[in-house]
């Protein structure tokens, strides 16, 4: 067991200025740490402006972070010139939600597929056709879809595509970024099946990013959970969905709906939305929406409007970012 | 239109009943009459669609003799993977097609009097106004980017010149607190860009509400929001339903969402009703393999190991609809007469529960014997 991926700190602010306003910092990722075991598949999980994408892109330098480290296999990334970074870029891919946009609509599928290839030198020239029906086969499409265009193609058809094209280079890690968000229940099922099965084949590391417990309960070893881009909870499959010990963590789960009639009740409903990431809450960002941030007579604790919590782990349980965690011994 | 005839007859009759008593009684057996036909009008589904086929020419139907009731207040689910007819459907009530789609056959009874199908299109447009409401799964690209919450909701009221400005802009604000919008007052005047996805999608829920419509028709509401705001949503149909009796068609293909929210059910497979249920009924006894495959593609959280059942294949093409049952290529447990001819949508409900209205049906030939 050792650490493939190793993030220390990492911050990223984005700069909002309007011609008329004092300019703004949006501060999209916030002092994040994150270890990624290699041969594992890590779940980073929150809705919307959690800054989840900024993470992932972030952590393979597609974006510069302002602060932090990335040590990948050992390596700052962030030391590393724009030349050295491209051809460390072979170990580390990426799967993006949208797959139509991701594909040139211009390009045909094997065209796609062998673009990463030829632009690494990976294989001699007379081989990467042999290489890319390969890939094709991997990823459980026909060869003879190779001369077709995205368009033409299912949206589990170009993902799968997609997929090839990130393992074309042959990578260590698989950033997959909202992979299933975009498709049909039945073809998401088929795409996280073929992802647990490529990741047995090839002993791949992964990262999933998704918005949604729901989606990354049959895939994931381990899941972090962020708000507004902190990381609140990081910890098992298992011990997140029995016993999540931050109060979002148990709205998340509460908010999946279930499919079964008998099981409808009154659910307690999380209110509100995610606070702009423009002015973040003081204290806890979460403490707006917590329920266990009220004392009984409805007023706020000091501790969660006023202290920002540090995740923490305690002896007996994973790490939580929250004053008030639950399955404290 | 007949309903109207009856009375104006009876009236007549009656005048003239004064020197024949036989004329007399001949009249109060046709009020009789005329009174169960009321009656039978009053217990109609507020909306009945009956063998509704729609194409895009020849052998490219897209919706074949689809069958589907609406009651008044009642929260009917119609599910289906993309590509199997669940959009077109809505948007043949509205009798918004698209380009090039033609409804071949069937009817569309509002109330059971009138067939929208016959309606021209200033009557249909009085419909689309009054009674009908649809909104859709990008709220965002369904608003107008350069004008503010209160002017479109308010221009909703203002036509046909029911509200002036003030009044509309008074009851756009009520509408927006109906729907528990934060802060109604600001957003009124706030632009689409201004507002997150799930308070467009309540902001369109309030224009929809505008005409105080019978029938709102929820094309995927939830399928771009947040899990959180998915919840709210949801909860905030629920409550109009119970509130204002509003009947909602909630197309979706989520079925966690359909068990917590629906009455009934409707599964669709390339354009036809392939089952439909109360939907305790059909979470318990799915008798569709397609609804079966359905049901267990969603994650059930129960912590039990991965299964990733997906459903193998794709929805058909419409111009190259597999012969027999359209399933049967996808289809774990198909028999050889499946792919030679075609099953008829059965009846697999005990009559006591058809005549509590919960009637169970299915298009397979694996329950004809049942």
């Amino acid at each position: 067991m050792t650490t493939l991926l190793e993030v220390r700190n990492l911050s990223k602010s984005f700069i909002w200025r309007l011609p008329w306003r004092q300019r703004q910092y949006l501060k999209a990722v916030d002092e994040v740490n994150l270890d990624v075991v290699r041969g594992e598949c890590l779940a980073v999980v929150g809705e919307s402006g959690s800054g989840k994408t900024t993470l992932g892109r972030c952590l393979l330098r597609l974006l510069e972070p302002d602060t932090g480290e990335i040590h990948f296999d050992g390596e700052d990334l962030i030391q590393l010139t724009r030349r050295q970074l491209r051809r460390r870029r072979v170990q580390f891919q990426m799967v993006f939600q949208d797959s139509a946009a991701a594909l040139d609509p211009r390009m045909r599928i094997a065209a796609s597929i062998a673009e990463p290839i030829r632009f690494h030198h990976l294989r001699p020239a007379a081989e990467v056709d042999s290489r890319v029906n390969s890939l094709l086969e991997l990823v459980g499409l026909a060869a003879s879809l190779n001369d077709r265009y995205p368009h033409q193609l299912s949206g589990g058809q170009r993902q799968r595509v997609g997929i090839a094209r990130a393992l074309a280079t042959e990578p260590k890690l698989l950033l997959l970024d909202e992979p299933v968000s975009a498709l049909d229940v039945s073809v998401r099922a088929q795409i996280l099946g073929l992802l647990a099965e490529l990741r047995q084949r090839l002993a791949l590391t992964m990262i999933f990013i998704a918005h949604d417990l729901a989606m990354v309960e049959q895939i994931a070893d381990r899941v972090a959970v962020m708000y507004l881009g902190r990381v609140v909870e990081i910890g098992d499959r298992r011990a997140i969905f029995k016993q999540p010990r931050h109060p979002y963590t148990r709205s998340l789960l509460r908010a999946i709906p279930i499919p079964d009639p008998r099981r409808r009740q009154r659910r307690e409903v999380l209110t509100g939305e995610v606070p702009s990431p423009l002015s973040p809450p003081p204290g806890c960002a979460f403490h707006p929406r917590c329920a266990t941030a009220r004392k009984p007579d409805g007023s706020l604790k000091p501790l969660c409007s006023e202290v920002k919590p540090e995740l923490v782990a305690s002896d007996s349980a994973h790490p939580v970012a929250c004053h008030y965690p639950t399955g404290e011994s | 239109m007949t309903c109207l005839v009856y009375p104006i007859e009876t009236m007549s009759a009656r005048a003239t009943a004064g020197d024949a008593t036989d004329r007399l009684a001949n009249a109060t057996d046709r009020v009789a009459n005329a009174t169960d036909r009321v009656a039978s009008l009053e217990a109609a589904p507020l909306l009945r669609l009956r063998d509704l086929s729609v194409s895009f020419g020849p052998g490219q139907e897209v919706l074949r003799r689809v069958n589907l009731t609406i009651d008044k207040g009642e929260i009917v689910g119609l599910v289906g993977e993309s590509g199997s007819g669940k959009t077109l459907t809505a948007l043949s009530i509205l009798g918004l097609l698209p380009p090039g789609a033609r409804t071949e056959e069937g009817q569309i009874w509002l109330d059971g009097t009138d067939n929208l199908l016959q309606l021209d299109e200033k009557q249909r447009r009085q419909i689309r106004a009054r009674r009908l409401a649809m909104i859709f799964q990008e709220p965002m690209s369904a608003l107008n980017p350069v004008f503010s919450l209160g002017y479109q909701i308010g221009e909703v009221l203002r036509l046909g010149g029911r509200m002036d400005r003030g009044q509309a802009r008074r009851e756009a604000r009520r509408l927006l607190e109906r729907v528990a919008m934060p802060d109604p007052e600001r957003r009124l005047r706030s632009f689409p860009h201004q507002l997150s996805g799930g308070q467009l999608q309540r902001a369109m829920i309030a224009m929809a509400l505008a005409a105080g419509p019978d029938l709102l028709l929820a094309d995927e509401p939830t399928t771009a929001l947040d899990v959180t705001v998915q919840a709210q949503v949801l909860e905030l149909l629920t409550d109009l339903r119970s509130q204002l009796g509003l009947a909602v068609l909630l197309i979706t293909h989520d079925l966690g969402v359909v068990a917590q929210c629906c009455d009934r059910v409707v599964v669709m497979y390339s354009g036809q009703v392939v089952e439909e249920a109360p939907v305790e009924e059909l979470f318990s006894h799915p008798s569709h393999p397609y609804t079966r495959a359905l049901l267990d593609a969603v994650p059930k959280l129960d912590g039990r190991d991965p299964s990733f059942l997906g459903i193998p294949g794709r929805v058909p093409e419409i111009q190259a609809l597999p012969s027999g049952c359209t399933f049967h290529p996808r289809c774990r447990v198909a028999l050889e007469t499946c792919s030679r001819s075609e099953p008829d949508l059965y009846s697999i409900s005990s009559i006591g529960e058809a005549v509590r209205g919960q009637h169970h049906s299915c298009r397979c030939f694996l329950v004809e014997d049942r």
